[in-house]
């Protein structure tokens, strides 16, 4: 049915290679013809040119969300904000901008690689970790010296076929036929990196991006890894809420037996951006599996930070931080199948929203008839700071076993009078008391973590965030006042 | 029958509740009345001619009959929920739509033809009834109300106590101005379908100021193979009153599958009270879909106590819309699931107007094969500030099978509120079950005690004779169970 959509005539146009067309082609008029070529032109190996063609099948079979018919998308309306008209964005398109200075790159030698528009630009391994085995380089590369490691683990997370209620959509199948070039990490069994490792993906060009990130660590290792995303801001067209960047990602991680591996994704691409994002873990037997999201960019954000506890033992921290403003829709709906037995995970996420924003929690815990001994917990808190923002929050569990321990809690609220007051009568100027209130709100997930950078980081996120807020606007809840005036002097003073 | 027993002493009215618990458990091994004796069906499926018949039938005025065909091509253009439970087991076909047992109303218990008056024996609602210990009994065999007797002082103070169908025809006023607007035909699949089919149910009116101080109280049947239910129950709350209606549902037991699909709705104005009390224990080859929601205006208050132990699969979420300031609703659910049954229920708070609060407490309990399901939404519309809500779910799991499921739904659009929702899933705990073993309580009797605690909480909401049945009931489905 795409093959032959009228919107994009380029699309395997005729007496021409389907590679030259490329840049032209969209994520809706994707072509097997076009994929092929490709593969070939690049000497992919046989599997992964299969797999691909796999892939399309999927791709070819499916239709795109929609809001009704999908449940895991009835709050981001697809058609309305992501625009699969775009062209693709490819390898050997000009390059204009450097890809500005990565968290990591304030450390000392760290492992490092820089996904710019597609193209992997920069890659770093100090020659300590080389010794050692970590692989940093292109997914592409991999692909062919690491064949065996990355034929078991790419796309092992993008299909399911255990009925554990994976949201399989195309925009994952899309991501996997497509995806031009990506990054792959490996730290080998018994290996710990103490320096996180870097993974940069920026963008400076409108259009289609198919970011693919995989990380493997093998038994026993240990690493920390960032993933940051960049980008400068892209004038959106007048009276449509699509933008002209839409960010089709996976990123895999598969963490060994008895390995440790701490994920911090900033998911900060500038306004005129459409992230989507598949940020998905296999946590084996006794593996640990942190993962903390800062979520502040883009205008639209749809996130799925998700953990499959396959090994027994497993546990998995997934936190994250989201600040959204005028305009953004952020859809965040961490996803955790607890599939063996005495597996643990404890799911904190914590937001602000000021302006006309959105932000939708749509947790998931899964609890499988055979994770006995499962220890779960989901907490998401969101705290309105002013008018014309909207919070959903829908902390969901599935429980199929009974010898479990699970709970959930989610709040939704603004800052407390007393805490204001507090602050205040203690010679603490109100802006510089709600700051202290939004800081230590946050703080709470933040201080989890304590990778280097991060917490700074993320913070100032959050400052910056205060900054532009209206301070006058925010608004105070005194509980003790509820079924009194409804109109008491403190929500109204400033 | 005489009414003219000497008072009992409290002793032998516990024992009396004892043995009609006992009733109560014994029917669900199953009985069934002979069916013969209906005096008009429409037949098995729906058509818009067997609509427009059974409003002939019912020889009601043409806007209500317009109303029925318009809920039905609603109904035919409604899909099915993708959502909640599998309902692929109902066979729309073969049920009938609606059937009615007997001509006239009775006016007295003496009045009934024996068969039923044997069921209601079974049922236990003459004892109930000479017990004083409820009000006015609307009992509804079949689709059609044939005993109903109100309290004499009820009718000096000018309540309104009908089956929905002689309110219709004696207070078409009335009637006409509420019905459906608290729950539109076209609300959703199977609340257009009892508007298209709707048949019996209760009609309650209480005027200003008037507080009825006793549970008004009907009790409804299936008793026909393939018989759907349909029944319509509304209740106006006028300023200032208080009513506490009681709704009980059971059902013997059948072979094939049958389809239960109420709509309740309740309007409670200024300053009013109602609470709604239903323990539904369906026969486990029904489907109880059931559509039930109020409306509560300024300082006006609504609970709905809501027990879920029998059906096959149930789908139900009392709902309050909270329209004006001041008003308060509550929703108290407990759920039973055993093999083979989804109790998918949950509650809707929907704050609508500044300074309202809502509370929703949820306990469910899985056993054997059998799945609970919380889902609830609360959601706060813009403007209505200093909304409060707290939401509650606590699930007992028994068994290594069960299955318990929670789906709360939150949507805030409001900065000055505040929303808060808590849940656990626990199995039985081992530290109670040593410490009652320890103490030479069986293994059975102590689950049942970790149980009744468990729900003790919304049992002790019930009236005395109910909070006997669910106890009952809960220690019926125990039997077997394992720690």
């Amino acid at each position: 049915m795409t093959d032959s959509s009228p919107a994009t005539p380029q699309a395997g146009n005729v007496g021409s290679s389907p590679l030259e067309g490329g840049g032209k082609l969209t994520l809706d008029s994707l072509t097997e013809d076009f994929l092929l070529e490709r593969s070939t032109a690049d000497g992919e190996p046989d599997w992964l040119r299969d797999r691909r063609l796999a892939a399309f099948k999927n791709y070819r079979d499916q239709r795109w969300p929609e809001r009704k018919l999908d449940e895991y998308w009835r709050n981001t309306p697809f058609a309305q904000l992501v625009d699969v008209g775009l062209p693709l964005v490819s390898r050997g398109d000009d390059i204009t901008i450097e890809a500005p200075n990565a968290l990591v790159e304030s450390l000392d030698d760290p492992a490092a690689a820089t996904l710019l528009d597609g193209e992997v630009v920069a890659v770093n391994v100090p020659d300590h970790l080389a010794e050692q085995g970590v692989l940093v380089l292109p997914l592409r590369q991999a692909a062919h010296d690491h064949a065996d490691m990355v034929r078991t683990h790419l796309g092992s997370l993008t299909t399911t076929s255990d009925g554990t209620g994976a949201d399989e959509d195309r925009t994952i199948s899309v991501n996997d036929a497509a995806w031009d070039d990506g990054v792959f990490v490996h730290v080998p069994a018994e290996v710990e990196v103490t320096t996180p490792i870097g993974v940069q993906v920026h963008v400076t060009q409108p259009g289609t991006h198919l970011p693919r990130v995989l990380v493997v660590l093998g038994r026993f290792a240990k690493a920390t890894v960032y993933v940051e995303h960049s980008s400068p801001d892209f004038e959106r067209a007048e009276g449509t809420r699509r933008t002209p960047v839409l960010v089709d990602e996976v990123v895999e991680a598969i963490v060994g037996d008895g390995a440790a591996l701490d994920l911090v994704t900033l998911n900060e691409f500038g306004g005129g951006v459409t992230h989507l994002s598949l940020q998905k873990a296999q946590a084996n037997r006794d593996a640990t599996y942190r993962h903390l999201s800062v979520n502040t960019g883009a205008s639209t954000l749809r996130l799925r930070p998700e953990v499959d506890l396959v090994g027994a033992g497993a546990s998995t921290y997934p936190t994250g931080v989201y600040f959204a403003d005028e305009g953004q829709h952020f859809d965040l709906q961490p996803y955790i199948r607890h599939i063996a037995p005495r597996a643990t995970s404890d799911v904190l996420y914590k937001g602000a929203l000021q302006g006309k924003s959105r932000t939708i929690f749509r947790g998931n815990v899964l609890v499988s008839k055979e994770a006995v001994g499962t220890d779960t917990n989901e907490t998401n808190r969101t705290l309105i700071l002013t008018d014309g923002a909207r919070a959903d929050s829908t902390p969901f569990l599935e429980i199929h076993c009974a010898d479990i321990t699970a709970g959930h809690g989610s709040a939704t609220g603004q800052i407390d009078a007393r805490h204001l007051f507090y602050l205040e009568s203690r010679g603490i100027p109100r802006d510089e008391a709600l700051r202290l209130i939004v800081r230590g709100f946050f703080s709470e997930v933040l201080e989890r973590f304590d990778a280097p950078g991060v917490r700074d980081h993320a913070m100032a996120q959050i400052e910056h965030e205060i900054d532009i807020a209206d301070l006058d606007r925010i608004g105070v809840s005194d509980a003790a006042t509820v079924g009194e005036d409804p109109h008491a002097p403190i929500a109204s003073r400033g | 029958m005489s009414q003219t027993d000497t008072p009992e002493t409290l002793d032998t009215a516990l024992d009396r509740q004892r043995d009609l618990a006992q009733d109560l458990g014994e029917y669900k091994f199953g009985w069934s009345d002979s069916d013969t004796g209906y005096s008009f069906t429409s037949g098995r499926g729906l058509t818009r001619e067997t609509v427009a018949a059974i409003s002939e039938r019912k020889d009601e005025p043409a806007w209500m009959r317009d109303v029925r065909l318009r809920a039905f091509e609603a109904y035919e253009r409604r899909p099915m929920p993708n959502w909640g439970s599998d309902l692929s087991g109902i066979n729309f076909d073969d049920i009938y739509y609606y059937v009615e047992a007997s001509e006239q109303q009775a006016n007295s218990w003496e009045d009934l033809p024996p068969e039923i008056m044997e069921t209601y024996e079974k049922l236990g609602i003459p004892e109930a009834e000479r017990k004083r210990l409820i009000a006015g009994v609307a009992a509804q065999y079949e689709s059609t109300v044939l005993y109903h007797k109100v309290r004499e002082d009820l009718e000096e103070e000018g309540v309104i106590f009908l089956d929905t169908d002689t309110a219709l025809k004696e207070h078409e006023e009335l009637f006409r101005k509420h019905f459906a607007t608290v729950i539109p035909a076209n609300d959703n699949k199977f609340a257009a379908l009892n508007t298209a089919v709707w048949s019996g149910g209760s009609f309650i009116w209480i005027p200003e100021g008037v507080k009825v101080d006793i549970p008004l109280q009907a009790y409804f049947r299936i008793n026909k193979q393939n018989m759907g239910q349909f029944e319509r129950t509304l209740i106006i709350a006028d300023p200032g009153s208080y009513v506490h209606y009681v709704e009980g549902c059971t059902a013997p037991v059948y072979s094939s599958d049958s389809l239960h699909s109420a709509v309740v709705e309740i309007i409670v104005k200024e300053g009013a009270r109602v609470r709604y009390t239903t323990i539904q224990n369906w026969s486990t080859n029904v489907y109880n879909l059931v559509t039930k929601r109020a409306q509560a205006y300024r300082n006006a208050t609504m609970e709905w106590v809501d027990g879920n132990i029998g059906s096959k699969v149930t789908m139900k979420y009392p709902a309050v819309w909270l329209m004006e300031e001041g008003a308060k609703g509550e929703v108290l659910s407990v759920a039973y699931a055993h093999d083979g049954q989804h109790q998918d229920a949950g509650a809707k708070m929907v704050h609508a107007a500044p300074n309202t609060t809502s509370n929703i407490l949820s306990k469910s309990i899985s056993k054997g094969s059998g799945r609970t399901s919380y889902r609830g939404l609360v959601a706060v519309k813009k403007g209505a500030h200093h909304a409060r809500a707290a939401v509650k779910c606590d699930a007992l799991m028994l068994d290594a099978d069960s299955r318990s499921d929670t789906y709360p739904y939150m949507e805030v659009e409001e900065e000055d509120a505040t929303i808060e929702h808590e849940a656990t899933v626990s199995k039985l705990s081992d530290d109670q079950m040593f410490y009652l073993r320890a103490r030479g309580i069986e293994e059975d009797e102590a689950t049942a005690m970790i149980v009744r605690g468990f729900i003790e909480p919304i049992a002790r909401e019930l009236p005395m004779e109910y909070a006997v049945e669910l106890n009952r009931l809960i220690a019926l489905e125990m039997e077997g169970a394992i720690g």
